[in-house]
């Protein structure tokens, strides 16, 4: 008898998550794609490994170089 | 008069789309043919759903974006010092030091500028998966198949082995773990298929997240903290994205083949991309309830065991076990680049808060800096 309270008890926590799945409010893909490239865009300026530093000096990782004394 | 209810109401819920009105809630009294029923018609209802919603592919509406050019990553430092494999790396929040654990059995906290080692930890195994940075960098997490999490306070002054607690335990190794936006709680992913907050000052459970049929590989905490929501990659094949608080998992994406071995929130904090042994790795989105990218080569065989975003999203690093880096571009879904240094398996790599550079940890033992 309890694998049957088991059974039943597993079902209905499926049957609650499915629910949960089925209410969800989707939005196409063909709009998410348009929100994604979007923020891409936006924020394609300060992506420094995209776009590359416009002078390696302003790179934190740059090759050290040496300093001369006079 | 009174109305005499022979069966439960039907409601119809209204939903914006419309197809799913056709909803019957039933009462707690159900026979399992009755719950197994419901189960198939909302199973059939939910594929129906994400087909219809699944309307053009991601890199078609990426077809007129300029492709990635200026793309210029060199190897520009080797952090040389661990023994052995190194299995997690964590960079800390002022974008300079690196925590990183290795089956050497040591914790090695690096200045990633000066490649020094500014503190070497012996841990209490050897066995260690998993590292953390305390967001305010005055201290460090790890574990692994001790089954456990120690924090270690870093301080100049004392032996840091001697200030350890454990702050967490599972009944399984620990995969992965992640302070949650501060250095008082603590989210860690197991073996034993669970994941859990604790708080990190009394080393209380605060919750517990169950859910998956196998083990935690990963987990990543969702960028907006307003979001309240963290996701995790599992064994058992598929990512879930957890509600913090009630501890129930609200969404599922299926569609990786194999293991989830990492997965990293879009900064848009909308999106995800994971890491799998299937040798691929994907985007989901959220909004969509649905994968909408996938990353893939005939050529490339093995398993990706790491991945990352850069800072716009439009990048994403991956770490396999063929010891190469790729780079996707995420939107035209095409391959950029192959980091090529390591000379063994790569275990993890990182973005480095600022975006400015990516940290990879191998099984060669070295990390490696790439800016």
């Amino acid at each position: 008898m309890s694998n049957q309270a088991a059974n039943l008890l597993n079902l209905r926590k499926t049957v609650q998550q499915f629910r949960r799945e089925a209410a969800i409010d989707r939005k196409k893909v063909s709009f998410v794609c348009k929100e994604l490239i979007n923020y891409c865009e936006t924020n394609k300026k300060n992506d420094v490994l995209v776009h590359g530093f416009k002078s390696q000096k302003q790179n934190p990782f740059r090759e050290e170089t040496g300093c001369t004394f006079f | 008069m009174s109305a005499i209810v022979d069966e439960p109401s039907r409601i119809s819920p209204l939903t914006q789309n419309g197809d799913l009105h056709s909803l019957h809630h039933a009462a707690n009294g159900d026979t399992i043919e009755e719950l197994t029923k419901e189960v198939e018609v909302l199973k059939k209802k939910l594929e129906e759903e994400r087909a219809k919603f699944n309307d053009v592919a991601l890199n078609v509406v990426a077809q007129k974006l300029d492709p990635i050019t200026s793309f210029q990553l060199k190897s520009r430092r080797s952090l040389k010092g661990h023994q052995s494999k190194v299995l997690a790396l964590d960079w800390s929040c002022d974008k300079r030091h690196i925590a990183s654990s290795s089956q050497d059995g040591k914790l090695v906290i690096w200045d990633a500028f000066s490649t020094n080692k500014e503190h070497v930890v012996t841990m209490p195994t050897t066995w260690v998966m998993t590292c953390a940075y305390a967001p305010t960098g005055s201290c460090v997490t790890c574990g692994g198949l001790d089954n456990k999490i120690t924090l270690y306070k870093l301080s100049t002054d004392e032996d840091i082995s001697k200030q350890k607690r454990v702050i967490a335990s599972h009944t399984n190794y620990i995969s992965c773990n992640q302070f949650v936006f501060s250095d008082q709680q603590l989210l860690t992913g197991s073996g034993d298929s669970t994941l859990k907050l604790w708080d990190v000052e009394t080393g209380q459970l605060m919750q517990t997240f169950q859910g998956h049929q196998a083990d935690v590989m990963c987990l990543d905490i969702s960028p907006s903290e307003a979001g309240n929501i963290f996701l995790s990659g599992s064994a058992d094949h598929v990512a879930l994205v957890w509600d913090i608080r009630s501890g129930q998992y609200v969404q599922i994406f299926d569609g990786h083949e194999s293991d989830v071995n990492s997965v990293k929130f879009h900064p848009s904090g909308d999106a995800f991309a994971s890491g799998s042994d299937d040798a691929t790795c994907r985007l989901f989105d959220l909004r969509a309830d649905r994968q909408v990218g996938i990353y893939k080569k005939d050529s490339i065989l093995f398993a990706c065991n790491s991945v990352d975003l850069s800072l716009s999203g439009r990048l994403l690093f991956a770490g396999y076990n063929d010891y190469c880096i790729n780079v996707w571009d995420t939107l035209k879904s095409v391959r950029v680049s192959i980091l090529y240094a390591h000379e063994n398996r790569v275990t993890s790599v990182q973005v480095s808060p600022d975006g400015a550079a990516l940290a990879s940890a191998s099984w060669d033992s070295t990390i490696k800096v790439w800016a």
